[in-house]
């Protein structure tokens, strides 16, 4: 496993840069879909006051629109009432307000017009609502985003992980701080690139965030993977192999753990993610990737910057060692 | 520990923990006929935009968020224009009316323009008014971006009219909608009242930045203010206004576009680069002044008025139902948890389950406690790892203890062994996500803040449980235990073979 993996890792290197590239370059043009956040649309709103609410006719009206929306083939994706409030207090008002919202595929503007022409002609005649103050009203909608915090967030994780590393580096040694921070780096950048360069639907908020998720993990599971490798490392055992072999026995060793973490909380995202409400699931579901680059960083990333580094320090300490006493005087056989 | 010793420490923590779970998560009424109803701790929470509930006493809704519409002056909805139709008596009256208005974008629209202002004679919509309203949009984005606040969201409706929603947690809407509203030019004057005050006479080739370098708000000792920095032209102007103030006061203003920001009592002269204004601001209310202020000195240039209309109360973001499906899915994790330790180490993990219902609730206290601090999707995720990073911790140090058993070595010794074993380790990965957690806290806004301090707190909670609770609860356990190997599910490798 270990072997393939050692293979494959220029290939996997270079994957990781297309996708990091591609997504620099995506980012650059046009920022993230945040089409789950400001999804293009339209609302349609009926503006009633208490006596529809006192009367008890409520329901009726709400009955009257998806009546309508469903003879005029219009299929909303959320319902919400919603109390007006007056805006200087904030204390609520007399009216309330009945808002469904169509994805663009749901609905069009003609339709919703008719719509709204339909339920207004039957509010106007209807008894049930002769008394009642009734506006109905449809509207377009154009979400905007803004992700001003997003490089804020970045240096706040760069920073987090550097000072972590360096606690770690001086725990657990400088290869292991080097081969976390390469780690990190990588997790990072991928998962908040790979969101510019595949298109998915995300909530503005949330690329940062899972890469902020992403340095987490692999800051955890990376310092479960170092703790075993100190231990690995004192152990005569381990004396007589390479850097690179020594890495790869001692990681192998911790996947258990590392496996195990890492499904916890990948199932706890799933989990999160399982109830009913369509946004919980998009802003959650894509965190399952901070969770795999995590994984892989530690299994296949961490292992070749580690090995490397401790050949180069065992290689230091051997010289050491071998008490190297400088380069040889010059004359000093001719003297002899 | 004796064994009735060890009993009584088991019975007497059961009760707290559960006692204090009961509080952090059981709403109930009581009294006579229900009339008084306790709210749990988690209910209690201060909930962000995505998520929110009613409370037991179906009166009061925690998370959501409010909106309203901004209406640009020579824009007015199709319910305005009929109401304003309808009040009109006189023929000619409505003949003109009508003839202002232009219903857009056709005869179905639901908003209507004003010629001459938005539209042009022949009532398509002016470039000028196009050219405007982008503007527009583009510093309101601006004000919101630099207000940081977690959950807002901005839409343009029907074109030309901007629908802002802010979160209830944020506690000056009223503030941000009302002053979000100013567009304009920044400018100062001094007088006794608002419209009569002599302004800032700025010659041909000067600007109110020549003057004013900006404004920003800070806290200290818990009392938040707007600073207003002058450059020397503008420190010197203050400094002649202020001048006899020592004798009569004066009052300075400070406006974007016509109406004034910022009115400032005066009783002593002023000279100094930077004024320092505090009054009846909250952190957040401070801010929102500061972010007009500055934004209409140094953003975008746009003098369109806006109008404040169509305010409502809006439910969670994700439905009311995500935070129930939220709960059932702790509550799913923290049985599949369970089931995994009491199946590996049988009554072993009655010491897991005290140090992580503690962690619970100590978690739970925390984000309800902690003012910056609410429940949200962010601290969710980060108390969840926090919760998993308690478990691994418990089950490495029951793993090695397994692992020595299995060697043959007595249960009393396996437990101080994979204590001590552990001791480091445990510091080590909590100190590291610490520190991660804690310094991105101090750069970081919003969603990563709030998430990088919850996990730093749940990674020094879990620490510290695990160091103390667990390793107390295991032993007093193992006390009460007749035979430790089977109680912990460890078996000697002698007795495999």
């Amino acid at each position: 496993m270990n072997k393939i993996m050692g293979k494959l890792f220029p290939v996997l290197a270079a994957l990781s840069c297309v996708v990091i590239l591609a997504g620099i370059v995506l980012y650059a043009l046009l920022g993230f879909n945040t089409a789950a956040e400001v999804p293009e649309g339209y609302t349609f709103e009926a503006r009633y006051d208490v006596v529809l609410e006192i009367s008890g006719h409520e329901a009726d009206l709400q009955t009257l629109c998806e009546d309508t929306f469903e003879k005029s083939g219009l299929s909303f994706r959320g319902k919400e009432v919603l109390d007006s409030v007056d805006s200087n207090s904030f204390v609520n008002d007399t009216e309330t307000v009945l808002r469904y919202t169509f994805a663009p595929r749901g609905a069009s503007a003609e339709t919703l017009a008719k719509a709204a022409e339909t339920v207004r002609s039957a509010v106007e005649t209807g008894e049930a609502y002769s008394d009642s103050r009734i506006i109905v009203s449809w509207h377009t909608i154009a979400g905007e985003s803004f992700g001003d915090a997003a490089w804020r967030g970045a240096i706040a994780i760069a920073v987090g992980a550097i000072v972590a590393l360096l606690y770690v580096g001086i725990r657990f040694g400088i290869a292991s701080a080097l081969a976390g921070t390469a780690a990190c780096l990588h997790n990072v950048l991928f998962t908040y690139f790979f969101f510019a360069a595949t298109r998915i639907p995300v909530y503005a908020f949330a690329p940062i965030l899972y890469a902020a998720v992403a340095a987490a993990v692999t800051v955890l599971l990376w310092v479960l993977a170092s703790v075993r490798m100190r231990e690995d490392f004192k152990d005569p055992a381990f004396s007589s192999l390479t850097g690179k072999e020594a890495a790869a026995k001692s990681i192998a060793g911790s996947w258990k753990l590392v496996t195990f973490t890492a499904v916890a909380v990948a199932a706890v995202i799933v989990l999160f993610a399982a109830g009913p409400s369509v946004g919980m699931a998009a802003l959650m579901l894509p965190m399952l990737l901070s969770v795999a680059t995590a994984v892989y960083s530690v299994f296949v990333i961490a292992p070749n910057v580690v090995a490397p580094v401790k050949k180069a320090l065992d290689r230091r300490k051997a010289l050491k060692k071998g008490g190297y006493v400088g380069k040889k005087k010059a004359g000093a056989d001719d003297l002899r | 520990m004796g064994k009735k010793k060890s009993a009584v420490f088991l019975i007497l923590i059961a009760v707290i923990v559960l006692g204090l779970c009961f509080i952090c998560t059981v709403s109930f009424p009581y009294g006579t006929d229900n009339m008084y109803t306790f709210n749990s701790v988690v209910g209690m929470m201060r909930k962000d935009a995505y998520l929110g509930g009613m409370l037991l006493d179906g009166e009061n809704y925690l998370g959501g968020g409010y909106s309203a519409v901004y209406y640009p002056e020579g824009v007015i909805s199709a319910s305005e224009y009929e109401d304003n139709l309808a009040a009109l008596t006189d023929t000619k009256e409505i003949e003109e009316y009508k003839e202002t208005y232009v219903r857009y974008p056709d005869a179905n629209g639901s908003v209507y323009l004003e010629r001459k202002t938005a539209c042009g004679e022949d009532g398509k919509v002016s470039d000028s008014f196009k050219e405007d309203f982008s503007a527009a949009v583009k510093l309101m984005k601006e004000r919101i971006s630099r207000m940081r606040l977690e959950g807002t969201s901005m839409e343009v409706r029907d074109d030309f009219t901007v629908r802002m929603t802010l979160p209830a947690l944020f506690d000056a809407q009223s503030v941000v909608f009302n002053t979000f509203l100013r567009t304009g030019d920044f400018s100062m004057g001094y007088g006794s009242d608002a419209a009569t005050a002599e302004k800032v006479n700025l010659r041909s080739t000067e600007t109110i930045n020549d003057y004013v370098k900006g404004a920003a708000s800070r806290s200290r000792r818990g009392t938040p203010y707007v600073m207003i920095k002058f450059t020397e032209k503008g420190r010197d102007t203050i400094a002649e206004w202020t001048e006899t103030a020592d004798d009569t006061s004066v009052t300075l203003f400070f406006y974007v576009g016509d109406e004034a920001v910022i009115s400032l009592p005066v009783s002593s002269a002023i000279d100094q680069k930077t004024l320092y204004i505090s009054g009846n601001y909250t952190a957040e209310s401070a801010r929102a002044v500061a972010v007009t202020m500055d934004t209409a000195l140094n953003g975008t240039s746009t003098s369109l008025g806006f109008t404040l209309k169509e305010t409502v109360r809006s439910e969670a973001t994700f439905g009311n139902w995500a935070l129930i499906a939220l709960y059932i899915a702790f509550g799913a994790a923290f049985l599949g948890m369970m089931i995994f330790f009491f199946v590996r180490y049988h009554m072993l993990a009655f010491a897991h389950l005290y140090t992580f219902l503690i962690y619970f609730v100590s978690m739970v206290l925390c984000v309800w406690a902690i003012p910056f601090l609410h429940f949200g999707i962010e601290t969710l995720i980060a108390v969840a790892l926090g919760g998993i990073l308690l478990s691994v911790t418990d089950a490495m140090s029951y793993e090695i203890a397994r692992g020595m058993y299995a060697t043959g070595k007595t249960m009393t010794s396996c437990v101080k062994a994979a204590n001590r074993r552990m001791l480091l380790p445990v510091i080590d990965i909590s100190a590291a996500i610490a520190l991660f957690g804690f310094v991105a806290y101090f750069i970081a806004l919003t969603e990563v803040s709030l998430f990088a301090f919850t996990f730093a707190l749940g990674a020094v909670l879990s620490a510290l449980l695990v160091i103390a609770v667990n390793r107390f609860c295991w032993a007093a356990l193992l006390a009460t235990a007749k035979n430790p190997g089977p109680f912990c599910n460890f078996v000697k490798e002698a007795d495999d073979e």
